[in-house]
């Protein structure tokens, strides 16, 4: 079975949460997708393991950063947790296997280096006679 | 100070008159700082006007030309550029609070060629601020207040070139650059009725400008007509080895064939599960476009986006390597002078965020492209709307702390939703080149955009298709209401 046929979009929303979703974005929505980012209100509950790692994730902020934050951003910082474990959640269900690699790599420096130079052809002994 | 008409008028026609000597380039930039001076206030369209700069170009430009050195399509052509691009001497603000005084001491990769093909620079366009890289919630959050739309100054122009937008739009100058990590030229060039161009990712040096998301940044231009975007992105396109994602030599730069070359009939994917939501008529507004296109020759016939975690995988990318790329500024606090309630806190979020997860987005990442990719199999370019809407009231919203008045701020509503199917999520993500151009009006005068998109590094086709339509139809002719 080949991965696309296997996969199935692991899109973690209900019609109900879209539903929900959709009015709640309903005045804004044709924005488009411009690095306007959500604040996590709305959606289907998460997962346990994943309201866990939400959990978890937002006691070290608090650790690490509550003395900077009002209540208010407090609930932001939640929210935005929220919203951004959906989305690790959908990225994680994705299956992948051991040859899948990163699109990342190492470039070599300087860039020219990239493309290897032809061998200089070796001078012809000198002709005698 | 030049006419209307002459300040409107695309890259070439102007090239061709500078050319002939039938106006001259102090002319030109003098007429557009002024009216840029008039007008930019009103849309908030400009961060700093770069007048001494320009009109040192501009007399130098004045004599080659006189003396017979023309360089090319953009000498004398004035432009503006993204406050997130350096230039040497002057503030680049990215449009945020914390870094209202910044100044760099070099000029970036994209202003050096600019120079070197005898562009002027007037101007720094106003923008969102960091660019949205740490989020943002509506159109408020730029260190120079909202932009206002020429089209209707009670509206945004979208962002985050909010500034190029207006610019372009508003005949400031001729075309101006933008930048887009996900949707930030397009979305703009759309709602403003102009003509914008994401190239393809590594087309052009982000040497000296604003890192956002390392592998997602690409800047572009942002002009009258498709054939303008042509010609300047001729112009910044290039190899550099200073931007590590730098496309090779020989495969950044970029050979634009003029207009009339010859062009086999074009093969244009319509886009049928592109946005969940799209408005009736400007649904019929794109698909009169295609129309247009196909009775000239082109072969039209329905595609689809393939499935997968496209727009989920581009924002988590986004979002991690921004929480790298202004680390300094999230572990110094110094997001607390962020204008916007959610870029005061997303750092410290996103910093949740493991390596293993960012991996995982990009072994996702390599197969999406794949997929992707291989749509262009059956097609030169896919179209679709440059945005579902057009464009928005500004809301009130927060300020700058000195701009603030007594009392609570509103509270930020959610703007984004990654199940829109939004083609930039998709388009962003894989690198892929995108043009949008007007191709009609709503009832309340606002334009609609009209996308198309091609494979990787075939920036080719969507100017091919974009200049097309153009050559059938007038859109991109229609001035805003400027009083």
């Amino acid at each position: 079975m080949t991965r696309d046929s296997a996969f199935s979009p692991p899109r973690g929303l209900s019609r109900r949460g879209l539903g929900r979703r959709a009015a709640l974005s309903a005045a804004v929505l044709a924005l488009g997708s411009q690095r306007l980012l959500p604040q996590g209100r709305g959606g289907p509950p998460l997962e346990p393991a994943d309201q866990a790692e939400v959990d978890a994730k937002y006691a070290d902020v608090i650790r690490k950063y509550g003395d900077r934050l009002s209540e208010e951003q407090k609930t932001r910082v939640r929210n935005t947790l929220t919203n951004h474990q959906r989305m690790l959640a959908r990225i994680r269900a994705f299956p992948l296997e051991n040859s899948d690699a990163p699109a990342t790599g190492l470039r070599l420096v300087p860039n020219d280096t990239a493309v290897p130079k032809p061998r200089p052809t070796p001078a012809a002994p000198p002709k005698k006679g | 100070m030049l006419s209307d008409d002459i300040l409107y008028l695309p890259i070439r026609e102007l090239g061709d008159r500078l050319r002939k000597r039938a106006i001259s380039p102090v002319e030109l930039t003098q007429s557009f700082l002024e009216r840029s001076k008039q007008l930019g206030p009103k849309f908030n369209a400009y961060a700093t006007l770069t007048e001494e700069r320009a009109l040192d170009q501009a007399r130098a430009a004045e004599k080659e030309i006189a003396a017979g050195h023309y360089r090319g399509p953009l000498h004398g052509i004035p432009y503006a550029a993204k406050d997130l691009v350096a230039v040497k001497g002057y503030p680049t603000t990215w449009g945020a609070p914390p870094f209202a005084d910044q100044k760099f001491d070099y000029d970036a990769t994209v202003i050096q060629r600019l120079d070197h093909a005898g562009a002027i620079l007037i101007g720094k366009a106003a923008m969102i601020e960091l660019a949205g890289g740490l989020g943002y919630t509506n159109g408020n959050a730029s260190l120079t207040g909202p932009a206002h739309n020429p089209w209707n100054t009670e509206c945004w122009t979208c962002g985050s070139s909010s500034g190029s937008g207006a610019i372009v739009s508003a005949g400031l100058a001729p075309w101006a650059i933008g930048s887009d990590t996900r949707g930030s030229i397009i979305c703009p060039t759309t709602w403003c009725g102009i003509s914008g161009m994401r190239p393809s990712f590594g087309r052009v040096s982000r040497y000296g400008a604003m890192t956002i998301a390392w592998s997602m940044d690409k800047l572009g231009p942002m002009a009258r007509t498709a054939d303008c975007c042509g010609l300047a992105l001729s112009v910044m396109a290039g190899h550099d080895p200073k931007d590590h994602d730098s496309l090779p030599p020989g495969l950044a730069e970029f050979s634009y064939p003029p207009p009339g070359a010859s062009e086999a009939p074009l093969r244009i994917g319509r886009l049928t599960n592109a946005w969940s939501r799209m408005d009736t008529a400007m649904q019929s507004a794109i698909d009169d476009g295609l129309q247009v296109l196909e009775k000239a020759g082109a072969k039209v016939s329905d595609a689809a986006l393939p499935d997968g975690p496209f727009e989920d995988a581009a924002e988590l990318t986004i979002l991690m390597e921004a929480a790298s790329a202004y680390q300094n500024l999230v572990h110094s606090g110094g997001c607390a002078k962020l204008i916007d309630p959610l870029g005061q806190v997303n750092g410290y979020v996103s910093e949740e965020m493991s390596s293993n997860d960012y991996l995982q987005v990009q072994r996702v990442r390599q197969i999406l492209q794949h997929r992707i990719d291989k749509l262009f199999d059956d097609f030169d370019v896919i179209a679709t709307a440059g945005s579902n809407s057009t464009a928005q009231r500004l809301t009130p919203g927060p300020r700058p702390a000195n701009q603030q008045q007594k009392g609570p701020a509103p509270p930020a509503e959610p703007r984004f939703d990654n199940s829109q199917r939004a083609p930039d999520g998709i388009s962003s993500l894989c690198g892929l080149p995108a043009l949008s151009v007007p191709c009609g009006f709503s009832s309340g005068n606002l334009p609609y955009g009209l996308q198309f998109l091609a494979r990787a590094t075939n920036d080719l086709a969507v100017i091919a298709a974009a200049r097309k339509f153009q050559s059938l139809t007038d859109w991109h002719k229609k001035r805003p209401p400027i009083a």
